[in-house]
Parts: structure tokens; C-alpha cells; sequence
């Protein structure tokens, strides 16, 4: 999860590029592959992601992203599998349950989507610091800077709440609690109880942060930018791209 | 700068005070090591100082707390924040940003600085505090005593007229805190900053401090220039706190009337106190001292 989210330090071009552009190119292409229903066009999409992952060379990372989103996909093309009924039926898994064309091609339209569509969020965070992408929310989006500061603080507590979550565990184990399983039902219940004390312990390090927030200044008054971030002609190339792929995810439809 | 008029306080959830009778003044320039065993109530002193209490903690508030000649109860959170820089005692909760450099720059954006203020401020706070090499590296990946240095780095960019900070090399290594102390010094003696500073490290305090206070059940129970606090070695080590080993050395000097002067706070003046000794320098004294007995 830590990985998804985190920023890569780099300097490939994708790198410098406009936040605001990058902003716009992970929500434009998430609305774009949720219009569309051309197997071919979230193809492309998500080859592209990779292409992008590949040249600003975070494509190991971006690998482990596409890998999650794989698993979740299968779960949500198995149940859309067995929920469509309609079409030409293949064979059948169950007695009643069948599994038909319609259903394949939906069900795998499903995965591509949610694949094409959030994998491009996450790269847009490996690939922008969390200071320029607060900029671009308060500069150019004009969102009040407290609340774009509360959503990239929730993303700054990923890593701290999941290293927590494993001195846990390790502390549970170190008692003799079996914690490793792959049994996901037995999972959920050897994970359950420690969230108690990872919401105790978050409720703690929040309230110190809010105190530390305070002392250094937080929301007194107008509040300075130490970097200018300009438009460049390749800024320019790539708000063009972005219209193309949204124009032609409404064409193809 | 700082002066605590007969302040007691006691937090909501709690019966006891945390602290009581609390009289003191530090004027601006000193370097304050504040000692004592946990519980005593020396993050609840730091916390009346920079406006966490009665701001952020709440509860019964006895006397007054004046900062810069202002009393914290009437500025805010905010405007003390611009006298006074804290640290506080949990590295990781207290930083707020994913890349070391931004956690810096927070602070300077907050205040409004123009960027290439900004720019200069920040090379200058990472170098003091040895961590430019960590510019870019993100803080989740930090080791505990890097996390130490960082927010360290981030109350000095600010340069305040008064630092405070709480255990701030807890997690570090023995030349890591000394590393801390040498700079804290130097913006003690370049910039004239007030540092009041909680350490456990009693060695470090003796050596860098001008003025100790020692707490105990919410009290300061000692203040004064650090030989003076030295010298009640047996009352300090009786609240476990284990003298500088100089200390020691010269108290059993002492009792065995070899030496009478002032008590050395580190192994520099030590060594010339036991070379004076073999030398005979104290000799004429021990023997007037035993013909007066
Ligand atoms: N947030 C809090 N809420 C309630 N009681 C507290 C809180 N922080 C500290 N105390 C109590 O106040 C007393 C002094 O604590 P503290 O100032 O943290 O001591 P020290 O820093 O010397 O270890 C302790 O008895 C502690 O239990
Ligand atoms: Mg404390």
C-alpha cells in the first residue's frame, strides 16, 4: 500500500512537469476510462501508464501497482462472470451458473476498467512531490489551503500507520498469535483487534502533530511558495494529449 | 524573556499537578538543561512556554507564563510561534511532511518568507544540524535519530528568539547528541538564542549549559549555574540521575581533601584539576585544612 502512494525522487521530464498538468492527465484519464467500453481504448491506456512508468523510471514500482490492481480485478471479473447471465453460454461452472460471451467480455471491459482508470492516479503520485502537488491545489485549483493540507496528510500518515501495523503484528507474533495466514476470512479476524491499538496510537500521533502544526505557524496568515512552478512547451504537449485521449474515448464510446 | 510567576497546572483528565509553584526567569542569551526523572513534569514547563498549554492541552491554569513580556494565555498558538520554536519529544508524529526538505520549508511558508529566503534558510538549518545529505530523502524512510535531526533542522530554519526542545536526542547516537549540543551552542553564542533544552544526558548538560534545573514531582527542586547544581551530587543521584563521572571523581577528591576548588564540568578541566593535584598544588591547603580539624 506505502509503495502505491509514495512520491520516487527523479528528474525524468514527467517529473518536471506541471503538477497541475499531471493533476489533470490522472483525473481526465480516470473520467475517460470510466466513459469508455473499447476494450482497445483502456488497452491503450494502460499501456501508455506503463510507457510513462517506464520512461521516468519508476516501472518496478508501477509493476507492483498493476500486480494489486490485477488481483482485484480477477475478484470483480469472477462475480461479474457469475452474475451475467445473458449470451451465448460458454459451459457451466455450477449447476445454473453459466458462463456466456457477454459475460466474459464484460467482466473482463470491468477489470480493464478499474485498472486503466486508478493506475494513473498512483502514478501521479510516485511521480510528484507533495509539496508541489499542494501548489497546485491552492495556486492554480484555488482550494483553501487547509483542507488540500488535511488530503496530503492523510497520504504523509500511510507509511507511519502501516509501519505501526507491523510492530504490531510482530508484537503479536512474539506472544505466539499466528499472524500469518492466507486463509482472507481467517485474515480479517487475526487483523481486526490490533486496529485497536493502531487507532488508539493514530489518535496520539495525530494530536501531537496538530500541536506540532500550531507551534510552527500553521494557517497565520498568507502564506508563502518557495518554488514558481511555470508552464513549459511540454506542459503545453501534454494538456494536448490529455484532450486528444478524452476526445477519443468519447468518440470510440 | 521567559518568567513563570507562581504557575501550577494540572490537566483535565488528571487529579495531581503536573506542575506547582513554578517561579522562575530566564533572561534572553542563556542555555538552559532541564533535568529530572520522568513524570516530573519537565514537557508540561516546555509546553507552558511555546503556548501548548493552555492552548492545545487543557486544564487548571495557576499563575502566569510570560513570553517575550506578552502573557501566553492572551497571544495565541500562532503569535508565540514566532518567538518561540519548539521540539518536541516524538520525532515521527511531529513532522508533517513526506520529503525532508519540505518539512523545513513548512515553517518558512508559514511565515510568509520570500523564496530565495526560504532557499538560504533551509541550506543553512541542514548543514547546522549535519543532515544535507537527507535533503531529498523521504521521512518515512528515516532511522529514528535522522527523524531527530530533521525536526531539529526545522526549529532552527525558523530562527526564533527562544528554542525549546524536549529530549530531542533520545534516539541518537552518543556523537550524534554532542554533534546537536555544539550547534545548539553556537546558536546560543552567534545569535544570542535562548535555548531552554530537557535532556537526560547529564554530561552533555554540565558541558554545554550555563544554568541547570532540576524537577522533581512538578517542581524545580534546583536552579542555578551548573557547578552549583553539580556540587548536590548526593541529592541527584538519589532522583537517579547519575552525575558526569568528573563529578564523581572530584567529590571522592574532595573527601579525601585533595582538592577544594570549583568542580570541572568536563575531562578537559578534569585532567588540569588532576595534574594541578600531582603537581602538589593543593597540597599547603589539605595541610591547613587537616591542622584546623
Ligand atoms: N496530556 C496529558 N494528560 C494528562 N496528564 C498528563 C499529560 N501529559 C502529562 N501528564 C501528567 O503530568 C505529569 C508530568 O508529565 P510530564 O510533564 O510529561 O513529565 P516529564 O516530561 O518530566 O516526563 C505526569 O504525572 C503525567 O502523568
Ligand atoms: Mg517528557
Amino acid at each position: 500500500m506505502k509503495q502505491m502512494l509514495e512520491y520516487v525522487h527523479g528528474n525524468s521530464i514527467f517529473h518536471r512537469l506541471n503538477p497541475l498538468i499531471k493533476l489533470i492527465w490522472a483525473f481526465v484519464t480516470c473520467v475517460a476510462c470510466f466513459i469508455s467500453s473499447s476494450h482497445l481504448f483502456l488497452l491503450g491506456v494502460l499501456l501508455m501508464t506503463i510507457v510513462i512508468a517506464g520512461i521516468s523510471g519508476v516501472l518496478g514500482r508501477a509493476m507492483g501497482v498493476f500486480k494489486a490492481l490485477l488481483v482485484l480485478g480477477l475478484f470483480l471479473m469472477l462475480f461479474q462472470l457469475l452474475f451475467t447471465p445473458h449470451g451465448r453460454v460458454y459451459f457451466y461452472i455450477l449447476p445454473g451458473v453459466p458462463v456466456t460471451d457477454l459475460g466474459l467480455s464484460f467482466s473482463l471491459l470491468l477489470m480493464l476498467k478499474m485498472m486503466a482508470a486508478l493506475s494513473p492516479l498512483s502514478l501521479m503520485l510516485m511521480l510528484t512531490p507533495m509539496n508541489e502537488l499542494l501548489t497546485a491545489m491552492t495556486h492554480n485549483l484555488r482550494v483553501p489551503y487547509r483542507y488540500a493540507f488535511v488530503v496530503v496528510t492523510a497520504l504523509r500518515f500511510i507509511p507511519t500507520f502501516s509501519q505501526e501495523m507491523d510492530q504490531i503484528m510482530q508484537a503479536q507474533r512474539s506472544r505466539g498469535h499466528e499472524t500469518d495466514t492466507r486463509n482472507p476470512f481467517k485474515k480479517v479476524r487475526v487483523i481486526l483487534p490490533m486496529c485497536i491499538p493502531l487507532l488508539i496510537s493514530s489518535v496520539r500521533r495525530v494530536e501531537t502533530m496538530a500541536i506540532s502544526l500550531e507551534t510552527r505557524g500553521f494557517c497565520t496568515g498568507p502564506r508563502s511558495c518557495r518554488k514558481k512552478l511555470g508552464f513549459t512547451l511540454f506542459d503545453l504537449l501534454a494538456i494536448i494529449i490529455v484532450v486528444a485521449v478524452l476526445l477519443l474515448s468519447i468518440a470510440i464510446g | 524573556m521567559i518568567r513563570f510567576n507562581n504557575v501550577s497546572f494540572s490537566y483535565d483528565n488528571c487529579e495531581e499537578l503536573a506542575v506547582s509553584n513554578i517561579h522562575a526567569h530566564i533572561d534572553r542569551g542563556e542555555f538552559v538543561g532541564i533535568i529530572g526523572p520522568s513524570g516530573a513534569g519537565k514537557s508540561t514547563l516546555v509546553n507552558l512556554i511555546n503556548g501548548v498549554i493552555p492552548h492545545h492541552l487543557k486544564g487548571d491554569f495557576y499563575g502566569e507564563v510570560l513570553v517575550c513580556g506578552k502573557d501566553t494565555v492572551e497571544s495565541s498558538c500562532g503569535e508565540i510561534s514566532h518567538h518561540v520554536g519548539s521540539v518536541f519529544q516524538d520525532p515521527e508524529s511531529q513532522m508533517v511532511s513526506t520529503v525532508v526538505e519540505d518539512e523545513i520549508a513548512f515553517g518558512l511558508e508559514n511565515f510568509n518568507l520570500p523564496a530565495d529566503e526560504i532557499e538560504n534558510r533551509m541550506t543553512d538549518a541542514l548543514k547546522m544540524a549535519g543532515i544535507e545529505h537527507l535533503r531529498h530523502e523521504s521521512t518515512a524512510a528515516l532511522s529514528g535519530g535522522q527523524k531527530q535531526r530533521v525536526t531539529i533542522a526545522a526549529a532552527i530554519a525558523l530562527r526564533p528568539k527562544i528554542l525549546v526542545l524536549d529530549e530531542p536526542t533520545s534516539e541518537l547516537d552518543p556523537q550524534g547528541s554532542r554533534q546537536v549540543f555544539k550547534t545548539l551552542k553556537r546558536l546560543n553564542q552567534e545569535y544570542g538564542m535562548t535555548i531552554l533544552i530537557v535532556e537526560q544526558k547529564v554530561m552533555l548538560l554540565s558541558e554545554f549549559c550555563s544554568r541547570l534545573m532540576v524537577m522533581e514531582r512538578g517542581r524545580i527542586i534546583m536552579d542555578g549555574p551548573v557547578r552549583q547544581v553539580l556540587e548536590h551530587h548526593d541529592k541527584l543521584l538519589e532522583l537517579g540521575i547519575n552525575c558526569p563521572r568528573v563529578v564523581t571523581l572530584t567529590k571522592l577528591l574532595k573527601n579525601a581533601s585533595l582538592y577544594f576548588g570549583e568542580f570541572p564540568v568536563d575531562v578537559n578541566e578534569a585532567e588540569s584539576v588532576i595534574r594541578r593535584i600531582m603537581e602538589g598544588a593543593y597540597d599547603q591547603y589539605s595541610e591547613s585544612d587537616l591542622s584546623l580539624q
